[in-house]
């Protein structure tokens, strides 16, 4: 019985295909055992860390974006200091969440104030400086050098981050930076007005800063 | 005409060549200018706390301040900044009628482009009519009296009548912002009625000797002198002006102009600390001199 072979053309594909499936197959292979034999030994770092938290990571999950912001010495130094004043169950990683909610919270208070106005910011408030003394804040001098770094935000503060940011930019050519720094001002003039529980969790402290200012 | 014995020349005829100083205007006249406004750190706070309260429509606002620490300036800045925004219509009273409230109400009305009555409800119904129309048109109606320290205890229970119009379908009322000596605090403390009324206090203190820099400098550049150009007023120069003025913004002014006259007079090119101590002896009593 004559036995009929596939084209030459045919061959070399089907060859070509079965070499490629096994050339492809075989490092995933390979490494799907390496890792089951990780996951078997034991990793020294992973028992050093094991009781410890990670750093700069709030004990719940969040899911947080990376925001830069360039912050002077004296800023870093308050947000450890704030930190201290925090609730038990929240850390200084907590504090950008938190400081985004008052400037957005204390803006809209603003905007609400004016809205049958035909401008969000009041005709006297002439610059960034003018909100401060509006909010009877402390005017910070930025003689000192200031370093970027990054602060890990909630989405939604993200958006207000921005949103802040825009008003402010639009209003007195405020970069980001600025409007952080006047985010951490406000924030502790809420912590120093506000006291909170030391049970609170961070939806709490949310609310709270909602209902102060709108 | 006879030349002055402090300048030695005829002042009526002297014609000052401000050029030469590298400015377009004389920069320091002691006139309400509100293009000249230096705004230190006190006057931003006024300014923020008094336009927010007026255009939250929070009723009454009150900044007080001594002579010559900008409280016309800072009116006629007010009532131009608002005055020319179409969301406001604003009126303001310079010189107060003595006592009378009602006198009070029709140079308010005035100024408003109302008619005067001669009875006080009436006027009081004209305002009324006025607030409900331009709440309607979306237009808020504000108040600014200067000099507010001589008003009497009559002409405030008239103005809190006026905060007490609302219009009807829940806008806002009249927005009121009063600027006087310090003794208007004294005597809204007599009117408890009006005083609880207030939503924010203000004060304007006499300047730091950096505001007191920061003020020759900004009135230089505002009257057109370049800034590129070397200091007209040195570092050293500073001191003496502003313990001789105690910081207050009019005496600043008033002591500066003199300082460039003799300057001009002079050929000079610079103020400096040994200027200004030889001009204030010399000239001691120059307040006098024109």
């Amino acid at each position: 019985m004559e036995t009929s072979w596939p084209s030459s053309s045919k061959t070399t594909t089907i060859i070509g295909r079965l070499s490629n499936c096994y050339c492809s197959a075989w490092p995933t292979l390979q490494s799907v055992m390496t890792t089951q034999q990780n996951k078997d030994r034991t990793s020294t770092l992973a028992e050093l860390l094991k009781d410890k938290p990670k750093r700069g990571r709030p004990p719940h999950p969040v899911s947080r974006q990376n925001v830069y912001v360039a912050l002077t010495p004296e800023e870093k130094k308050e947000m450890k200091r704030l930190a201290v004043s925090l609730p038990a169950n929240l850390s200084r990683a907590d504090l950008p969440d938190l400081a985004i909610a008052v400037i957005a919270a204390r803006l809209e208070a603003l905007r609400r104030a004016v809205a049958d106005r035909n401008r969000e910011i009041p005709e006297g408030v002439t610059d960034l400086e003018s909100l401060y003394l509006l909010w009877d804040l402390t005017i910070p001098k930025n003689q000192t050098e200031r370093k970027w770094t990054s602060i890990r935000v909630s989405p939604q503060e993200a958006i207000e981050l921005g949103r802040a940011h825009g008003t402010l930019n639009a209003a007195f050519g405020a970069n980001r930076s600025e409007t952080f720094s006047l985010a951490l001002i406000l924030l502790a003039q809420f912590l120093e007005d506000h006291p909170v529980p030391e049970t609170a969790t961070l939806g709490e402290i949310r609310k709270t800063i909602m209902s102060n200012y709108l | 005409m006879s030349a002055n014995p402090q300048f030695g020349f005829e002042i009526e005829h002297y014609k000052p060549e401000w050029d030469r100083l590298g400015v377009v205007v004389p920069p320091f006249t002691i006139e309400a200018d509100p293009r000249f406004m230096y705004l230190s750190t006190e006057t931003r706070r006024a300014l923020s706390k008094v336009s927010y309260m007026v255009e939250a429509g929070q009723g009454a606002s009150v900044i007080v301040g001594e002579i010559g620490t900008g409280k016309t300036t800072l009116a006629s800045w007010f009532h131009s900044r608002y005055h020319r925004r179409p969301d406001f219509v604003a009126a303001k009273i310079d010189e107060t009628p003595k006592k009378s409230g009602l006198l009070l109400l029709r140079r308010i009305a005035a100024e408003f482009g109302l008619r005067t009555r001669r009875a006080t409800e009436d006027q009081l119904n004209e305002f009324r009519a006025f607030l409900i129309e331009k709440t309607s048109e979306g237009i808020l109606p504000l108040i600014i009296i200067d000099e507010a320290h001589e008003l009497g205890p009559e002409q405030f229970v008239e103005l809190r009548r006026l905060l007490n119009f609302r219009d009807p379908r829940g806008g806002k009322a009249y927005q009121l912002v009063l600027l006087g000596r310090p003794e208007l605090d004294i005597n809204l403390r007599e009117v408890p009625d009006f005083n609880d009324r207030v939503a924010t206090r203000s004060s304007l203190d006499p300047l730091t000797p950096d505001d007191t820099r920061s003020l020759i400098e900004y009135r230089l550049l505002a009257a057109g002198r370049d800034g590129k150009q070397p200091m007209l007023f040195t570092e050293d120069a500073i001191m003496p002006i502003w313990r001789e003025t105690r910081g207050y913004p009019r005496s600043i002014c008033l002591l500066c102009l003199h300082l460039c006259l003799e300057l001009l007079i002079n050929n000079g090119d610079v103020i400096d600390g040994d200027f200004v101590a030889k001009f204030l002896e010399d000239h001691h009593d120059y307040r006098q001199a024109v």
